[in-house]
């Protein structure tokens, strides 16, 4: 749930716990009560918003997690802070989103602002490109279809410009206060012939996803090493094709092919397991105890395995010090990192310079201080998602685009 | 009934996975155990994900007033799997109850138990969907050394990358079981065939649907007498799993200081 602070996240979400029947009574009681608290008529915002000085500024600090059933499905809706200063909770957020809805107020000196077209930017940057753009508090136009209008184009062309595919986003006009289109269609609003929100949310939900990992070989992201009862276990997870419980496989870097005795799926023994599944592969060979973050393989690995790669990233801060990067968890030292091009992700172009500054997106070259296992992030999620560290902080956070 | 398992499948992969990076990133792990529905399914999900052992030590923080049916219980499972148990006791304060009496006790005897035996970071079993303030937590959080949880500057966890922060002598929180619910917890109880502590079944029309000490807890009416019939219940139900637990309601933000101040 992406948007600008004060345009409704919290507002809507709350509205549609309410609409679900999910949320009970009690929790909506006590809402209600510290709305009249602190002095404003009901706020189903805080039904998310529950910590007491989140109600007295009206802002939401953290990402918040709700599940709420609908039709054949369960949506799990995440709030994330609309502030400049939160991004570190937005980028999150988006992390685990399959699709993401836009709120944009229609409100006079509301509208479409630098953070609304910054919050889609690194929705897109970080792989979701689904978007349910819901045009909010339309009440306070009356519904008026040129309002709606003119906000789809200019969202429309915005979206078009950063590669969203037309058949994957659209647009509704609500208002989450009054309860207007969210769960079902307000008819007295002649000109809108669409679907409710949540109807568009779930149509969203079946726009299939890019192809992910799905074709490639057969890979497991190493966790950890454990020795038990003589035997060699590689605790780890699968992320695509399907393990067996015999034959060779190979620990990627380093190429040391290893023989499986058996696979593990919690405490049964499995012939094979498959992308998803938490595993223990059994191994007669001796391998060393530092393969955290390693990849298992086995075929032709089609990935990389190298100690440099580009990638397109979104900065939060600009120190550049003591630079270290985490890939599947995993911190290696970096020993060279330079920017090729800078992107301003609220106009989606080319901006002049090398030295990026915090909200900056950009194309990084970096060199690590050891070869790492890697994977571009359209071809493999897992492998291909990178944070970069500086000086112990967040400094920037993208996908990998090549070696 | 396939979608569920599915669904579940799905849940007991993550937590394992949480649970195993919970273990390799930090040096001197424990979990809390309640004997609880929800720490015991976390035992159970710790021995999926380390080839049928706990490898940590499960620490219950014991007022000395909790239920019978739970001592009885912790040594059964203890017993069963192989638990590396450490009891560490905490005074009740008989005139004291919910918010003064969790917060000064559990809290300080925790604080103790952690110093004593130097662990850097704590399994907790807690879900999201459990309490409003629960449902910002993280995978893996941060307490300072007097165990305060800074919500308002939660770091991030981009991915499956953990970008951790000083806990400047605190420790890590680790809650593998944050995206389960409820009826989850009951399914796999059901599914993995977990051993539950008698005190949820139906007793006379009455069970306990959370479990807390003797001073604090009321039971809710029920029938269900097995995992199933709970189940069946919880699927129509329209009230709060905690509302039999003091600590939730007695004032507001009660549950917010509660955790700033390192509750569990």
């Amino acid at each position: 749930m992406l948007g600008h602070k004060d345009h409704g996240k919290s507002t809507l979400i709350g509205r549609m716990l309410i609409s679900s029947g999910k949320i009970t009574p009690e929790r909506v009681k006590e809402a209600e009560k510290a709305s009249s608290e602190v002095g404003t008529e009901f706020e189903p915002a805080f039904l998310l918003d529950t910590f007491s000085d989140e109600r007295q500024l009206g802002m939401t600090f953290d990402n918040t997690r709700v599940q709420i059933p609908y039709k054949d499905t369960v949506f799990e809706l995440i709030d994330v802070p609309g502030h400049e200063e939160l991004m570190r909770s937005m980028m999150s957020g988006s992390s685990s989103a399959d699709f993401a809805a836009v709120v944009i107020s229609s409100k006079e000196d509301e509208g479409i602002t630098d953070q609304t077209r910054r919050h889609i930017y690194v929705a897109k940057l970080f792989g979701i490109d689904r978007f349910v753009v819901a045009i909010n508090k339309m009440d306070s136009n009356n519904f008026d279809e040129k309002v709606f209008d003119n906000f789809k184009w200019q969202i429309t062309d915005f979206l078009r410009s950063i590669g969203v595919p037309e058949s994957n986003f659209s647009f509704i006009p609500v208002s989450a206060r009054n309860d207007i289109n969210v769960w079902t269609i307000d008819k007295s609003i002649k000109w809108y012939r669409g679907r409710s929100l949540f109807d568009e949310l779930h149509a969203a939900s079946l726009i299939p996803e890019p192809a992910n990992a799905g074709n490639l070989e057969p890979r497991v992201i190493v966790q950890s090493v454990l020795l038990k009862g003589g035997n060699t276990a590689l605790l780890g997870k699968v992320i695509s094709g399907k393990i067996h419980n015999s034959g060779g496989m190979t620990i990627v870097p380093g190429n040391k092919q290893i023989e499986v005795k058996d696979i593990f799926s919690g405490m049964q023994e499995k012939k094979s397991a498959g992308s998803g599944e938490s595993v223990a592969v059994i191994t007669s060979t001796v391998v060393e105890m530092g393969l955290r973050g390693s990849v298992l393989t086995t075929g032709k690995y089609t990935g990389f395995s190298s100690n440099h790669f580009k990638a397109h990233v979104f900065f939060l801060e600009q120190d550049l010090t003591n630079l270290s990067i985490l890939l599947m968890d995993v911190p290696t030292k970096v020993t060279s990192f330079t920017t090729e091009e800078i992107i301003d992700p609220v106009e989606g172009v080319r901006k002049d310079g090398k030295i990026p500054v915090s909200l900056d997106s950009a194309i990084v070259s970096i060199t690590t201080e050891r070869e790492i296992a890697f994977d571009s992030f359209h071809r493999c999620r897992e492998m291909g998602s990178v944070v970069i560290i500086g000086s112990g902080k967040l400094v920037a956070s993208g996908t990998i685009i090549s070696d | 009934m396939e979608d569920d398992i599915k669904n579940l499948q799905e849940l007991v992969n993550r937590s394992v996975y949480v649970l195993r990076e919970g273990k390799s990133r930090n040096k001197n792990v424990a979990a809390l155990w309640s004997m609880g529905k929800d720490s015991t399914a976390m035992l159970s999900l710790a021995r999926e994900a380390f080839l049928g052992d706990v490898p940590f030590p499960v620490i219950h923080i014991d007022n000395g007033i909790d239920f019978p049916e739970t001592y009885q219980f912790r040594q059964k499972l203890k017993d069963e799997w192989n638990l590396d148990l450490i009891v560490a006791e905490s005074k009740i304060q008989p005139e004291l109850s919910g918010f003064s009496c969790c917060g000064s006790n559990k809290t300080d005897a925790l604080k103790l138990v952690m110093d004593e035996y130097g662990f850097d970071s704590l399994i907790v079993s807690i879900r999201r969907d459990e309490h409003g303030i629960r449902a910002k937590e993280k995978y893996f959080s941060p307490r300072d050394k007097e165990f305060k949880w800074d919500y308002k500057n939660q770091p991030a966890e981009i991915w499956n990358n953990y970008i951790g922060m000083e806990t400047e002598g605190g420790h890590i929180r680790i809650h593998p079981l944050l995206d389960w619910n409820e009826i989850d917890i009951w399914k796999y109880t059901s599914l993995a065939k977990i051993p539950v502590n008698p005190l949820y079944y139906s007793v006379k029309g009455y069970r306990y649907r959370s479990l807390g000490c003797t001073h604090c807890t009321v039971p809710i009416q029920s029938d269900a007498s097995s995992v199933d019939e709970i189940i069946n219940e919880l699927k129509s139900t329209t009230v709060e799993e905690r509302s039999g637990r003091e600590q939730d309601k007695e004032k507001e933000y009660v549950m917010q200081k509660l955790r700033q101040m390192g509750y569990m």
